[in-house]
């Protein structure tokens, strides 16, 4: 945990300061009266950094933690690579056949038993794909 | 009084029926927004003679905002960013076994704000209207730094960590055309950037997704328990009582702020919330953010309770109170009616038709959320991966329908990460989401500001009595929790 | 084991869609079944808007002429850059039409998008929003005369607000202070809606947006209109003269119409304008027109085209300068 938050804040902070750095790239042709467009990125970027700053410094201060075990980490990481697929393949692929496909993935990798999962996600996107395209005129 | 045999013509209530089941699906589906459903449909109501148009249009506004609260406390998911501030405690709530008492709660005090909020439009019309006239740059200045000012509030235990997403949530807000020149900023070229990143996909994600990511993370058995059980549905007397206070407040708070344009739902639910916490005593303080009623209800009256603001800036000046009323100022104009205070000495029937029509469907919220809240709350009778799957497609499809967007949908899957790693570390969520909503206002209205006013630019903000009073209780706010923590130390140590 | 049958499933999974992308080739040059499919409409701004409200309109009239049913998909972003690029990279096969506003000509001299009259064919214009001089009803000023005599003695004291900096009101402004020689500060609100709103507040002197987003406040006696700068005078307001009858040379106005993307067959094209052409001069658009404060205007793809190109070589020789003079 403590290692996961410095890690976190660390890395806040090296995205900030690279945007930081942006900032002074942003047209200022047009000027007008008051503050400029990097104003407030400039400012708000700023008191992250120190933010994150006051945070690691807590953090080194904190006792380290046992760390939850998390026996399903595995099972979640399967389950978010699933739907990682599943974005990438939406919109390429007629829906029906990724959301059914990939809906009973989901399912069997949380151990839902075969029949149920096919049998539910054939309706749910049925289901959904109806409401959208038919009540919603969105094309899926 | 021919108004009201208009009103209750089989017709029209017809229409506010069908409107109120079009209202719950479309309010109760993350990624529609009653805007939305508002402007696909007044299209079809053209055919239909205005008091019923409006009835069908006017009922889903009321419903879907409504109905946005459901998700909000059975999955922790917000319909629409109205009900950002009832995940606060009627998720808890659910958690605890108590989903048909926050179901009641939301149906009632939802209708119950609208009610209220209308009662302010027929009597208060007209002062309402001026106050909302006299918002300038500065005037919006000040209200976003008051509301900013709740992010301490709504941080939980760690004030740095809350700041911290509050910080990331302003800049967030920040990418895309910058407000007032117009400059590309943080897109890198992308043209999907320019107009920002949307704040749907990302409630969606930080909420939805990332909650649904923690369950698989953590399986809870546990809880499965407790939610099984969904227990009465009606208040007592004295839960009604304990809500009571927090309700006046928030119905009259609410109303002044919708009726400022740009100003709605979700900033409302979530000022009237960090109020209602604030003159909450003892251990009923210490119950916000893990299910108390009075924070429940206060959120569940303003997103109501801004209807009748929005409509009364709508029908005194013909000026959009909100995106709805902006789409409703519309089909007004296509029944050949002008918005504006000639409407009321030219045709004060379709006026006191739309106050018939407000009032009718809040009654309408009511009964549909006591009766559907049985149903409503089956859901958590499913087993839970059923409904991780559901939220799962429903995250999908919603933040794609927003904007038939691709990359929407990837906005929503990395708010989804980013939701359960802020979840295990304890950062909390409500902070980035306000930064969100009020980053732009903020910013806008300072730069506007400083342009119209460049003799004494900086002064403006004190010199205008409602930007000084709104400043000064955003210091207020500020302050309060941070005296009050020294001097509970003091005592301490004592 | 559910490891092993998920890895399997989604193996045959990949393959399965893999073979069915395959099988929908890539359609002939020309079509004689067209239109065969539904039709897509890219709207590139919100639901709700006067845009997305005429799209909406012509689409449902087009739909029972060429009996396909019509979709409207809003691709809001980047000033309705989003939209139009969206409907530039459409397959050309005419199912995708895209509704394109002034904005189209605009973009590129704006540095926003890529996007020129030249990626599209056009199908027809709708109509044109000219943009309007409107000021609080007790001003001291009540010709359009009187105002730039006033703007002249107090420079830079008027401020005029528009609905975004870059956008056709915000130009249209520049403009008039260009031919006119005074100078003013130009106030960028997020649409005209809240322009007028600050208007109506006190908080600007003036706006620069279209006379049908004044309308409600012209009517209540709020507000007046000095002047339009369109080229014909406008409906909405019969009394108030155009610049060009005072004598000046400026006339900025808004207009929509339908494009498809380029190198649609040509028989998908001469349906679509037929039928367009039908829809834009039914009665329904035509009331829509009138109760919502605009012009009809229609023009042919030909003219539409020529139109477009005209406007997109005099933004491009107008905004520059409007960039330095600031």
């Amino acid at each position: 945990m403590k290692k996961l938050r410095i890690g976190i804040n660390i890395t806040i902070f090296i995205i900030c300061a690279y945007l930081f750095r942006e900032t002074f790239q942003f047209n200022n042709s047009l000027n007008q009266q008051g503050v400029g467009p990097s104003f407030f990125p400039r400012v708000l970027l700023a008191i992250i950094m120190l933010l994150t700053f006051i945070e690691i410094f807590t953090s080194l201060k904190m006792r380290k933690e046992a760390i939850p075990i998390t026996s399903s980490g595995k099972r979640l990481t399967l389950f978010a690579l699933t739907f990682l697929v599943f974005i990438s393949l939406f919109n390429t692929l007629p829906f029906l056949v990724i959301s059914v496909g990939f809906l009973f993935i989901m399912g069997i990798i949380l151990k839902i038993k075969l029949l149920p999962s096919l049998l539910f996600s054939i309706i749910l996107s049925i289901s959904v794909y109806y409401i959208f395209t038919q009540g919603f005129n969105i094309i899926l | 009084m021919a108004f009201l045999s208009e009103i209750f013509q089989l017709g029209t209530i017809t229409f506010i029926l069908i409107g109120s089941i079009l209202g719950l699906f479309i309010g109760a589906l993350p990624g529609l927004t009653a805007t939305m459903g508002i402007a696909i449909l007044t299209p079809l109501t053209f055919w239909l003679p205005p008091e019923q148009g409006l009835a069908m249009l006017i009922s889903i506004y009321c419903t879907g905002i409504f109905a946005s609260g459901i998700p909000a406390i059975l999955i922790n998911t917000p319909g629409t960013p109205a009900s950002m501030a009832t995940t606060f405690d009627g998720y808890p709530l659910t958690k605890q076994g108590k989903a048909g008492l926050a179901l009641g709660i939301n149906a009632i005090y939802s209708g119950l704000g609208g009610i209220i909020s209308t009662i302010f439009l027929i009597l208060l019309a007209q002062p309402i209207s001026s106050f909302a006239l006299s918002f300038g740059a500065p005037e919006y200045f000040a209200l976003a730094i008051f509301g900013l000012s709740m992010m301490i509030g709504i941080s939980g235990k760690s004030i740095t960590k809350g700041l911290l997403t509050g910080f990331i949530g302003l800049f967030i807000a920040t990418i895309g055309l910058d407000p007032i020149m117009s400059t590309p900023r943080f897109t890198f070229d992308q043209s999907a950037l320019y107009e920002g990143i949307s704040f749907i996909p990302i409630m969606i994600g930080l909420f939805g997704v990332g909650e649904i990511f923690n369950q698989v993370l953590e399986n809870p058995q546990k809880i499965e328990k407790a939610k099984q059980k969904i227990g009465r549905i009606l208040p007592s007397r004295k839960e009604h009582k304990e809500m009571g206070k927090p309700f006046a407040m928030s119905s009259i708070v609410s109303t002044f702020i919708g009726a400022i344009p740009g100003a709605g739902g979700d900033i409302a639910s979530i000022v009237t919330w960090e109020q209602s916490k604030r003159f909450a005593k003892g251990k009923k303080k210490e119950e916000y953010n893990n299910g108390s009623l009075g924070g429940l209800a206060a959120t569940c009256t303003a997103n109501n309770g801004v209807i009748g603001g929005a409509f009364t800036t709508m029908l005194t000046l013909g000026l959009p109170g909100d995106a709805v009323t902006a789409i409703l100022i519309g089909s007004l104009m296509m029944y050949g009616l002008q918005p504006g205070p000639n409407l009321f000495m030219e045709s004060p029937d379709i006026v006191y038709t739309i106050f018939g029509l407000l009032l009718i469907s809040n009654i309408v919220v009511i009964v549909v959320g006591l009766f559907g809240a049985q149903l409503f709350s089956r859901i958590m009778l499913l087993k839970q991966e059923y409904i991780w799957i559901s939220v799962i497609l429903f995250s999908v499809v919603g933040s794609y329908a927003l904007n038939n967007s691709v990359f929407d949908v990837w906005v929503m899957f990395i708010s989804g990460l980013i939701g359960l790693l802020f979840r295990r570390l304890d950062y909390p969520l409500g902070p980035l989401i306000l930064g969100l909503i009020l980053g732009p206002m903020a910013e806008s209205n300072f730069r506007r500001a400083l342009i119209n006013n460049h003799e004494q630019p900086y002064m403006i903000f004190f010199t205008t009595p409602i930007s000084l009073i709104l400043l000064g209780l955003a210091l207020l706010t500020l302050l309060v929790p941070l005296i009050r923590k020294a001097f509970n130390k003091k005592s301490e140590a004592a | 084991m559910y490891k092993k049958v998920s890895v399997f499933m989604l193996l045959c999974f990949t393959l399965l869609l893999g073979a069915c992308g395959s099988t929908s080739s890539s359609q002939g040059e020309t079509d004689p079944d067209y239109p065969d499919d539904q039709i897509e409409v890219v709207v590139p701004f919100d639901s709700g808007g006067a845009s997305d409200l005429v799209s909406r309109t012509i689409a449902s009239e087009m739909e029972e002429s060429l009996d396909v049913p019509f979709t409207v998909t809003n691709k809001t972003g980047g000033s309705g850059a989003t939209g139009m690029l969206a409907t530039k990279n459409a397959k050309p096969d005419g199912h995708t039409v895209g509704y394109v506003p002034v904005e189209m000509s605009m973009l590129e001299s704006l540095e926003l998008a890529d996007i020129t009259p030249k990626d599209y064919e056009f199908i027809g214009q709708l109509m044109t929003i000219p943009a309007a001089i409107t000021v609080p009803a007790d001003a001291p000023y009540d010709t359009i005369e009187e105002f730039i005599d006033y703007a002249k003695e107090n420079p830079g004291e008027i401020q005029i607000g528009n609905s975004g900096t870059g956008s056709i009101w915000h130009i249209a402004a520049a403009a008039f202070a260009q031919e006119t020689d005074i100078e003013m500060q130009y106030v960028p609100y997020e649409g005209a809606a809240p322009a007028v709103t600050a208007l109506m507040g006190d908080h600007i002197s003036a706006v620069s947006v279209s006379p049908s987003e004044v309308k409600g406040g012209v009517d209540s006696g709020d507000l007046k209109v000095l002047a339009v700068m369109g080229e014909e005078r406008d409906p909405s307001v019969p009394d108030t003269p155009t610049l060009e009858e005072e004598g000046y040379d400026v006339s900025v106005a808004g207009w929509g119409g339908f494009v498809a993307p380029k190198d649609t067959p040509e028989n998908a094209l001469s349906q679509l304008r037929e039928s367009f052409e039908d829809a834009a001069e039914s009665d329904e658009f035509q009331e829509l027109m009138e109760d919502r404060g605009m012009t009809p205007a229609y023009k042919s793809g030909e003219e539409f085209e020529q139109y477009a190109q005209e406007q997109y070589d005099y933004f491009n020789e107008l905004i520059p300068t409007i960039e330095l003079e600031e």
